[in-house]
């Protein structure tokens, strides 16, 4: 004869922690329009591509963050195995779809740029291609937590596949300089030292740390209503016992 | 120039969408509270009341 209660601790902070960090909403919309400016309005055009090489400072920070994701979703994986923990899954899970839909822009975006200095939308090349298999393990990943339900046995085997497929990640990253590619080799990144002008450069690294704020923000957000979920889930569940 | 717009539309686009379905998705789970809410109290009440 259990009352049903919402003023679990978990409710509460679970609510409470949805919407809980306007402060780096605000912090990223600055940020974001700083870039913006930074772009169009200070980023020189490069001579040989013309405007679509602006493409860059959004399409390597948001490679940037599906690898940030992805890394994520690795450690809430092996956080998960080792204590059971569902905060690890709640991470892993949350990270998973984020870098899903980056990964999917920069497939995207890639292909719009890809098309204006190689003249088609999609070549077979390494990067190219490991990025789309990237793209499909964690589709899959996704895909067999959508299709198991919410349990403890699905997290299990979203945990093992999200610790395999990180494998793909360092291959993503390393295929250009691995294998002979059409995609241009490491202009920041590279061991020699960045190769781009100042001012390309400075624009760069705005861009890059807007979209580093604005994945943290989008995870906290993201974990807060999974968390949220699990609640009204578990609360639920209750109010059936108790009918 | 095309494509750039193109590319920035469809990034921008995508992002906004997903945070519109993720919205969405808070909407109905405040909804499902509550719910469950009126459903504690209903409960709470008719543990109160003498039978």
């Amino acid at each position: 004869m259990s009352t049903l209660t919402l003023e679990s601790p978990s409710a509460a902070s679970a609510q409470a922690r949805t919407h809980a960090f306007p402060w780096l909403a605000w912090i990223t919309f600055v940020l974001m329009a700083l870039s913006l400016v930074a772009v169009f309005l200070y980023a020189p055009i490069e001579k040989t591509q013309g405007p679509p090489q602006k493409i860059f400072y959004f399409h390597v920070p948001l490679a940037w963050d599906a690898y940030l994701a992805f890394f994520g979703t690795l450690v809430g994986s092996i956080g998960f195995l080792r204590s059971g923990r569902q905060k690890w899954d709640v991470l892993a899970f949350s990270s998973a779809e984020i870098g899903v839909v980056f990964t999917t822009l920069v497939l995207i975006s890639g292909s719009i740029w890809g098309k204006t200095i190689w003249g088609a939308w999609w070549v077979w090349d390494a990067r190219l291609t490991s990025t789309l298999v990237m793209w499909f393990i964690y589709v899959a990943y996704l895909m067999l937590r959508s299709s198991m339900g919410r349990t403890a046995r699905a997290a299990r085997y979203a945990a093992v596949l999200g610790i395999v497929g990180f494998v793909d990640v360092p291959i993503v990253h390393m295929s250009v300089t691995w294998w002979r590619t059409l995609h241009p080799q490491p202009t920041v990144a590279n061991p020699a030292g960045p190769t781009l002008p100042g001012d390309m450069l400075a624009t760069f690294f705005l861009c890059l740390i807007t979209f580093t704020v604005f994945f943290v923000y989008l995870l906290r957000e993201r974990m807060a209503v999974e968390d949220l979920r699990q609640t009204v889930d578990s609360l639920t569940a209750r109010a059936l016992e108790t009918e | 120039m095309p494509y750039l717009f193109a590319a920035f539309m469809v990034i921008w686009v995508g992002l906004f969408a997903y945070m519109l379905y993720w919205q969405r998705q808070v909407r109905d789970l405040r909804a499902e509270v509550a719910t469950l809410r009126e459903l504690a109290a209903k409960d709470a009440r008719q543990h109160l009341t003498p039978r």
